[in-house]
C-alpha cells in the first residue's frame, strides 16, 4: 500500500511540470470564452485516445494536441465577431505572438493563429470561429511543419483554395 | 549632490524607456493613415500575417545553410525586425478606391522614401509598387503595395533589406514573388 502511494506521489510530482504555462494559457482562454459568452466547451469522447493515435501515426502538428469546441458562441450573448476577436486577443498570454489572422466577412469565419517561438519547438494556438461555433486548438508543430507554416503562413488558413493573385509578379525597372 | 545624482539617474531611465518605446513602435506593425483598418471593414476576406523579430529568428533556425537560396534568406531575415503582410479581397471592383491607395502613398513621401521600382503584372489590372526606406546609404525597410481590381496587398518589411534581398525573400513569408532585372536592383528611380 505504501509502495503504491509512493508511486502515485511520484507520478504526481513528475506530472506537475508537464502542466506548463502553455497548458495554463489554454485553460485560461477556454475559461475566458466560457465566462464571457456563457457557454461550455463540449466534451469530446475519446479525444485522449485519438490524440494518442495521431501521435503514434506521426501526423504533422499532432504533438501535445488540445482541443476545445464551443457551440452557439455568438448566439449566446448577441455578440459580434469583432468582440470575439478582441476577447481572444485580451485573454491570450503575452508570450503568444500573432502569426496569421484571416477573416471572411461573407460567411463570418475567423481564424487566428498565435505562435510561441520561445520554446524549442513551435507551439501554436489556432482559434477558429465558424458561424456561431468556435474551436480552440493548441499543439506543438513538428519541425517539418514549422517551416511550411512560417514560409507560407497564409497556407495555414484556408479561406478558399485559390492562391493569392499577387503570388507571381514580375518587377521591371520604372 | 546625491539628489542631483538621483534625478539624473531618473532622467536617464526615462530617456532609455522613451527610446525603447520608440524602437518598439518602429518595429511594430504599421497602418499608414489608418487605411488598412478601413479596408478591413470593407473587404470580404482579410488575411494578416505577422512575423515579428522573434518569429523570424526562430524561423531562421530552420533554414538550411547548405542550400544557397535558404542560406540567403536566412542571412536576410536574421537582421529583419519584422515582416507584416495584409491582404484584402473584395467582392467586386470599386470597393476600394484610388483615394485609399493614395492615402497610403502619402505616408511614403519624404526624403527617406524612394520608389525605386515599379511593377506591372503581365495580367491586366495588376499593379505593384515597391518603396524603399533609406537613411543615408543604409536600407531601413521596404513597402510593397500590390493592387488589383478586387484585391489589395500591403507588405511592410522592417529592417535592413536591399532590392536583392527582396528577390531572395519573394514567394516566402507572404511576400509576393518578384523577378527583378539585374539593372533595376539598387537603381534609384523615381523619388517620392
Amino acid at each position: 500500500m505504501t509502495r503504491r502511494m509512493l508511486a502515485v506521489c511520484a507520478v504526481l510530482v513528475l506530472a506537475t511540470p508537464c502542466l506548463g504555462r502553455s497548458d495554463r494559457d489554454f485553460n485560461a482562454l477556454v475559461k475566458t470564452i466560457e465566462t464571457e459568452y456563457g457557454v461550455h466547451h463540449m466534451r469530446i469522447p475519446l479525444l485522449g485516445f485519438a490524440t494518442f493515435c495521431l501521435r503514434v501515426a506521426g501526423t504533422p502538428g499532432s504533438a501535445g494536441l488540445k482541443i476545445a469546441v464551443f457551440n452557439d458562441v455568438l448566439n449566446s450573448n448577441a455578440v459580434s465577431v469583432d468582440s470575439f476577436e478582441q476577447s481572444v486577443e485580451a485573454a491570450i498570454g503575452t508570450k503568444w505572438h500573432p502569426l496569421v489572422r484571416a477573416r471572411s466577412r461573407n460567411d463570418g469565419n475567423v481564424t487566428m493563429i498565435y505562435a510561441n517561438p520561445d520554446a524549442k519547438e513551435l507551439q501554436v494556438f489556432v482559434v477558429t470561429l465558424n458561424g456561431n461555433d468556435a474551436t480552440i486548438v493548441q499543439t506543438k508543430l513538428k519541425t517539418s511543419q514549422i517551416w511550411k507554416w512560417i514560409r507560407k503562413p497564409q497556407d495555414a488558413v484556408d479561406l478558399d483554395s485559390n492562391p493569392p493573385a499577387h503570388a507571381n509578379l514580375t518587377i521591371t525597372a520604372d | 549632490m546625491n539628489e542631483i545624482g538621483g534625478v539624473m539617474k531618473r532622467i536617464g531611465t526615462i530617456v532609455a524607456l522613451l527610446l525603447a518605446t520608440q524602437l518598439t513602435a518602429f518595429a511594430q506593425d504599421w497602418d499608414p493613415g489608418g487605411t488598412l483598418k478601413k479596408l478591413s471593414t470593407r473587404a470580404s476576406k482579410t488575411v494578416d500575417v505577422t512575423l515579428d523579430r522573434s518569429m523570424l529568428q526562430f524561423a531562421s533556425g530552420f533554414l538550411d545553410a547548405k542550400d544557397p537560396d535558404q542560406a540567403r534568406a536566412r542571412k536576410v531575415i536574421a537582421d529583419m525586425k519584422g515582416i507584416y503582410v495584409h491582404s484584402f479581397e473584395f467582392d467586386k471592383s470599386g470597393e476600394y478606391t484610388e483615394q485609399d491607395v493614395a492615402a497610403i502613398r502619402d505616408q511614403l513621401k519624404g526624403p527617406e522614401w524612394s520608389r525605386i521600382v515599379n511593377v506591372r503584372s503581365k495580367s491586366e489590372g495588376q499593379n505593384v509598387q515597391v518603396y524603399f526606406r533609406k537613411e543615408g546609404e543604409k536600407f531601413k525597410g521596404l513597402v510593397v503595395i500590390a493592387t488589383e481590381p478586387t484585391e489589395f496587398t500591403f507588405v511592410d518589411l522592417v529592417g535592413p533589406i536591399t532590392p536583392e534581398d527582396l528577390r531572395a525573400l519573394g514567394g516566402q513569408f507572404g511576400i509576393p514573388k518578384v523577378e527583378m532585372d539585374q539593372n533595376s536592383a539598387g537603381k534609384k528611380g523615381e523619388s517620392k
